[in-house]
């Protein structure tokens, strides 16, 4: 196969490599789920034998690593290429569709941005596959898990390659329906499936504000195509004035699909319970890459939000609320799935926020240090209750210090790093995020400083419960029982080694993004290579100057007292008493807290009850008549009742319809009659 | 009466080129009447529906020689005025003729596992696949009106089929029983505007609203409208003539309901939005003449609401299915609402919309026909658990079914959504748009649960989920599988076919 870089005028570069990328998976997915299982048919009846468990692994993990190594050679070629000119691959694979002047076609678009996003999916996505080999061993649906880990793969590149808001949203639902085969994928429990379809069902209604917006965007530009809605929005002919509040209303219904996927205020509910799913889909798609969808659309789409003060505000106002919620939500969760879950929550409001007040690369920052330093504290969790033979209560752990080594120096790297102590990953992205919130003047005033305190509060927070986690889980005095704690062990090689890696990443991360405050100035790597894709908007964006020192120390100080009071009630026995003492004096917080606030049971009460009472009503009306009279107890008289059933049909139901027809007509004519043309 | 023989002999070959696939269709049905009278052994009744199927196949190859440039003229008037031969036709003729070979071969040899012991059925749906055709290549109110009646009557035969089912014959009896009285709308409604204005043709009823300043300067041609609206509402279930919908579709053959829920709702849906284009419409769409659009707007809301959330909590499939059919209708007319101010785009979008949900409609169906036998058989949501691993095939077309019926990409069902909705949009009723997204959301629910059935739940006991054996069926189920996602990643020419079809109606004469 040739693969050739033509340049086809402007900053755009075909490179027909790019289709591999999302296709490996793709293939990986079609090989383990029909492929495999068809020869395993064949050789068991001719040869008796299964086919040898290792192929799964080794196809979806070879799928994975030729797709990294496709990504990888694409993002060297890319850096091959002078930044300052903006270069840009595109792929046009087929024409999709075209329907009365929209034209969308299935095609790729690799810039800076994209480059960011496939490293990060291939690169953690391909770690994540290695370490479900040791984790996954025991389980029997081998080859299903690896097909829905490659689809899910497939279609978060697709998401981030489409090169329109069409087909960003074919991986859009796609990673939606592999989250939900992956959550349910132990559907045995009932619990579990139907956390599944509560993803799914929530993450709808975050789609419909998704097309909503798509539509409306549609009808101002013309166009749904990125490079062509970044030329719209930039010729002088479009003045955002013209179109007062349909701009931000398209905006904030793509911000409500955005929330529906990363999870915020008020669609978050469904993450915590895909916790359901296999820990390593925890870390890959509930913490890594797919819940950051919302995070690169609006980043992708900068151009357009740079253009109304108002959807950003909303963003970052829901990204600070969601902030702080979230993280008040970590202190009393006892699973420790559970904590991390609602500190991924909580980390996607701080993206919000980055990109709301308009520091798009900040943002993608910070989703890429949260990838690294998340990733290694699911996958920790996730070796943690290997070890402990499915235990994911807190209260039952302890002390596993000694037991895992491994398993807990690389979760305390990335505890320091999430925490936002420097030089870890974490701290240079979160303080970046204060620190822009604080200059920030592009969102209404004073929306800035009011996030920049609650993000500060949150970072406490932060602070506060995962040290919490760390102290329950590996220090102090081992509170399993007899039998487990014998069998307490460190997690195959296949785990630890992905666990170090990701250790590494999350405490060197950093170091892509250094703050300008730092003596000398080092070059900021990743903020110069986005400079190209953020360049139309940067221009109307505007930052105040401050000491970014100052705040460096405020990041650093809050973080250390949340870890010092995590210390205090956690590993002290002075603090464990007074800790009881204030949850016996302050109860109803306590318990109010813990059950994450009744969320849940108002939405049940407010949406789930509401919908359907709706539904029975009009059932009684349209459908009761006859379920009732006819079917359910009509069927067991139907002999009974045989003589009478033309009868029956005739005075009963038909005559109602009749009646409804009328009616409809007699309402029709109506209404036609006082249109009166 | 010689004379009326020669005046036919003058008549130009265009006018007898023009209903040549009808006419192959009509001539099919006769020969498998008459074929089936002598056919008495039940075991080789297939070999009928193995003749209505060839029929059916040449009258398809000469449709598309028609669409090849075998007719010279689209859109040229012929018989008088009261037909005529335009993309539109040869498109819903292929539609038409594609759901009845599929019908066909899902009924093979479900039908005898139903306990129908006759060999009508073919000639039947032959004949109703003719009036179909007859109905949408007709442009005179006369017209439409036979070929509706030509269509519906055997439908009402068939849907009573199962004669050992009461359901069955309730069904029919229901159907013919609320058939008669929308019928009734309809010619009273075309008697109406005939007193108003002079004329039954289309092209005449457009003039002369034109002349004399639309609806308003006559009561009698608002009535006549409303009723044609309202017997055309009843055909494709608009809510509130759409009450039949479920009895009707749950009692029916399973291979019966497919049909209707494809062809008839999509015949009914392109009759109804030619009259209205064609009749009741200013060319050039500057402005529409009357207020239908809102009035179908709201018919639109009240089908689609009404059609989901009683789908909601129905948990027999196949009653649910029917719910949803009524909801898809509702989808639409959202297009058909917008058709007055975003023109070709929405109707291009109903006639998408409906040829993408007839093929959806053949999956989901299709497979229901899968499971559907005399005593039993699956039936209710919770008989489907575990169908994912027990019959991969079948679940994995339903999967394709729900998504698409549930609007998601890269189906057909997400494409035909996108573009409704799209055009109300357009059409500056956002409102309506946000309607739809809203109760498609609702969809999902539904949708979702069939599926979770099938992947996420195991059987409690050990099920019969043993499907019909039937090569045909499969094939059926396959095909259009196939098409739904198919459709759905290469859409180009299918669009592209839509556009040509409606374009012409917009354009200025």
């Amino acid at each position: 196969m040739q693969f050739t870089l033509q340049h086809l005028g402007g900053n755009e570069y075909s490179f027909n490599l790019l289709y591999l990328i999302p296709l490996f998976p793709l293939l990986g997915a079609a090989i383990n789920g029909l492929l495999w299982p068809l020869l395993n048919r064949i050789t068991l009846v001719f040869a008796e034998r299964k086919l040898p468990r290792g192929l799964v692994h080794v196809t979806a993990v070879g799928a994975m690593a030729a797709s990294a190594g496709a990504a990888i050679i694409a993002f060297l070629k890319l850096r091959g290429l002078p930044l300052s000119d903006s270069p840009v691959f595109v792929f046009h694979w087929w024409d999709w569709f075209q329907a009365g002047g929209l034209k969308v076609a299935v095609a790729f678009r690799y810039d800076q941005l994209t480059a960011v996003m496939c490293l990060i999916i291939t690169c953690i996505g391909a770690m994540i596959h290695v370490y479900s080999i040791g984790y996954m061993s025991e389980e029997e649906s081998y080859n299903r898990y690896f097909t829905y880990l490659n689809l899910f793969v497939f279609f978060m590149l697709i998401l981030v390659m489409g090169d329109s808001l069409p087909l960003m949203f074919v991986g859009w639902e796609g990673v939606g329906l592999a989250s939900y085969l992956l959550i349910g994928f132990w559907f045995e429990d009932s619990e579990k499936a139907s956390a599944g379809k509560k993803a799914f069902i929530v993450n709808r209604v975050g789609d419909a504000g998704y097309l909503l917006g798509m539509f409306m965007l549609f009808v101002l530009f013309g166009t749904l195509n990125f490079s062509e809605l970044a030329d719209k929005a930039a010729a002088s002919g479009f003045s955002p004035a013209d179109h007062p509040w349909m701009l931000s209303a398209a905006l904030i219904c793509l911000f409500i699909g955005a929330a529906g996927k990363s999870a915020q205020i008020p669609l978050y509910v469904w993450l915590p319970d895909a916790m359901a799913g296999p820990t390593p889909v925890s870390a890959l798609i509930h913490a890594a890459t797919m819940v950051t969808a919302g995070v690169y659309m609006i980043a992708r789409l900068n151009f357009v939000y740079a253009l109304s003060p108002a959807a950003m505000t909303v963003v970052a106002g829901v990204g600070a609320a969601t902030a702080l919620f979230a993280a008040t939500m970590g202190f009393y969760q006892n699973d420790i799935k559970k904590v991390l879950a609602y500190s991924t929550v909580s980390q996607l409001g701080f993206m919000f926020i980055a990109v709301g007040v308009g520091a798009w690369w900040v943002g993608i920052f910070h989703l890429m240090t949260h990838a690294f330093f998340k990733a290694c504290l699911f996958l920790g969790a996730g070796s943690v209750i290997h070890g402990m033979h499915h235990e994911q209560d807190m209260r039952k752990m302890g002390g596993l210090k000694s037991y895992m080594p491994i398993t807990y120096w690389t979760y305390f790297l990335a505890t320091l790093a999430i925490a936002g102590i420097p030089p870890f990953s974490g701290f240079f992205s979160k303080d970046e995020i204060l620190y822009k919130a604080w200059t920030g003047g592009n969102i209404l005033n004073p929306a800035g400083k009011v996030i920049f305190f609650t993000g500060l509060l949150a970072a406490l927070c932060t602070a506060f419960y995962m040290f919490r986690s760390v102290f329950m889980t590996f220090h102090g005095e081992s509170r399993a029982d007899e039998h487990t704690r014998e069998q307490i062990h460190e997690s195959p090689r296949t785990m630890t080694a992905v666990l170090a890696i990701l250790a590494f990443l999350a405490t060197s991360g950093g170091f892509l993004g250094l703050p300008h405050w730092i003596p000398g100035h080092p070059a900021n790597v990743l903020e110069h290579w986005l400079e190209p894709v953020f360049a139309q908007s940067a221009g109307s964006l505007v930052f105040h100057e401050a000491n970014g020192f100052l705040f460096a120390v405020i990041s650093v100080a809050v973080a250390l007292s949340g870890i010092l009071l995590a210390r205090y009630f956690y590993l002290t026995p002075a603090g464990q008493q007074k800790a009881e003492a204030w949850r016996q004096d302050f109860n109803s917080i306590y318990t109010l807290v813990q059950n994450k606030y009744y969320v849940d049971e108002f939405y049940d009460f407010a949406i789930v009850k509401t919908i359907h009472a709706f539904s029975v009503l009009l059932w009684r009306i349209a459908d009761a008549f006859l379920i009732d009279t006819v079917a359910v107890n009509g069927l067991a008289q139907i002999t009974y009742y045989a003589g009478y059933a033309f009868r029956a049909l005739q005075t009963g139901n038909v005559q109602r319809y009749a009646v409804g027809m009328i009616a409809g007509l007699a309402v029709l004519a109506a209404v036609l009659a006082a249109k009166g043309g | 009466m010689p004379g009326m023989f020669s005046e036919l002999a003058k008549l130009d070959n265009w006018s007898q080129w023009s209903i040549a696939p009808m006419a192959i269709v009509f001539a099919g049905a006769v020969a498998t009447t008459l074929i089936a009278g002598f056919v008495k052994d039940s075991t080789r009744r297939s070999f009928i529906g193995q003749i209505s199927i060839f029929c059916l196949a040449i009258a398809a190859a000469v449709n598309y020689v028609q669409w090849t440039g075998g007719w010279q003229d689209p859109g040229r008037l012929v018989w008088a005025g009261s037909m005529t031969l335009d993309y539109l036709t040869m498109l819903m003729n292929f539609v038409f003729i594609g759901c009845a070979i599929l019908a066909i071969l899902i009924s093979l040899n479900t039908i005898s596992e139903l306990g129908i012991e006759y060999g009508e059925f073919y000639p039947l749906i032959l004949f109703a696949t003719g009036g179909m055709m007859c109905m949408v290549q007709a442009t005179d109110l006369l017209m439409i009106f036979i070929g509706l009646e030509v269509m519906s009557i055997p439908l009402y035969i068939m849907c009573g089929m199962r004669r050992s089912q009461d359901r069955s014959a309730e069904s029919s009896l229901k159907y013919f029983i609320l058939g008669a009285l929308a019928a009734g709308f309809l010619l009273y409604g075309v008697a109406l505007t005939y007193g108003a204005t002079g004329v039954t043709s289309l092209h005449g009823i457009q003039r002369w609203t034109m002349e004399n300043g639309g609806l308003a300067a006559n009561p009698l041609l608002t009535a006549g409208l409303a009723l044609i609206l309202a017997g055309f509402a009843f055909k494709i279930a608009l809510a509130p003539f759409h009450m039949w919908t479920p009895d009707v579709y749950e009692g029916a053959p399973t291979f019966v309901t497919a049909f209707m829920s494809a062809a008839v709702k999509a015949a009914g849906f392109v009759t109804l939005f030619r009259i209205l284009v064609t009749g009741f419409f200013q060319n050039g769409y500057t402005a529409s003449l009357v207020g239908w659009g809102e009035i179908i707007a709201i018919l639109a809301v009240l089908t689609m609401t009404i059609g989901n959330f009683s789908a909601l909590v129905t948990k027999n499939v196949k009653r649910m299915l029917a719910w949803s059919s009524v909801a898809h209708a509702g989808y639409a007319a959202v297009g058909l609402a917008a058709a007055p101010a975003a023109g070709a785009d929405g109707v291009g979008g109903v006639l998408f919309y409906v040829i993408g949900y007839a093929l959806t409609s053949f999956v989901s169906f299709g497979v229901v026909a899968a499971f559907e036998k005399q005593n039993g058989g699956l039936s209710q949501v919770e008989d489907y658990r575990g169908l994912g691993y027990s019959q991969p095939f079948y679940a994995f077309a339903m999967t394709v079914a729900m998504f698409a019926l549930a609007g998601i990409p890269p189906t057909v069902g997400f494409l035909g959504k996108w573009y409704v909705f799209k055009a109300a949009v357009e059409a500056n009723i956002t409102w309506l748009a946000v309607i739809g997204v809203l109760n498609s959301l609702v969809s999902v629910y539904y949708y979702l649960r069939v599926v979770v059935a099938m992947y996420l739940e195991s059987p409690e006991e050990q099920a019969e989920q043993e499907p019909i054996k039937s090569s045909a069926l499969w094939l059926a189920v396959l095909i259009s599988t196939v098409l739904t996602i198919g459709v759905g990643l290469f859409p180009k020419k299918p669009l592209g076919a839509v556009e040509k079809s409606v374009s012409p109606m917009f354009v200025k004469k």
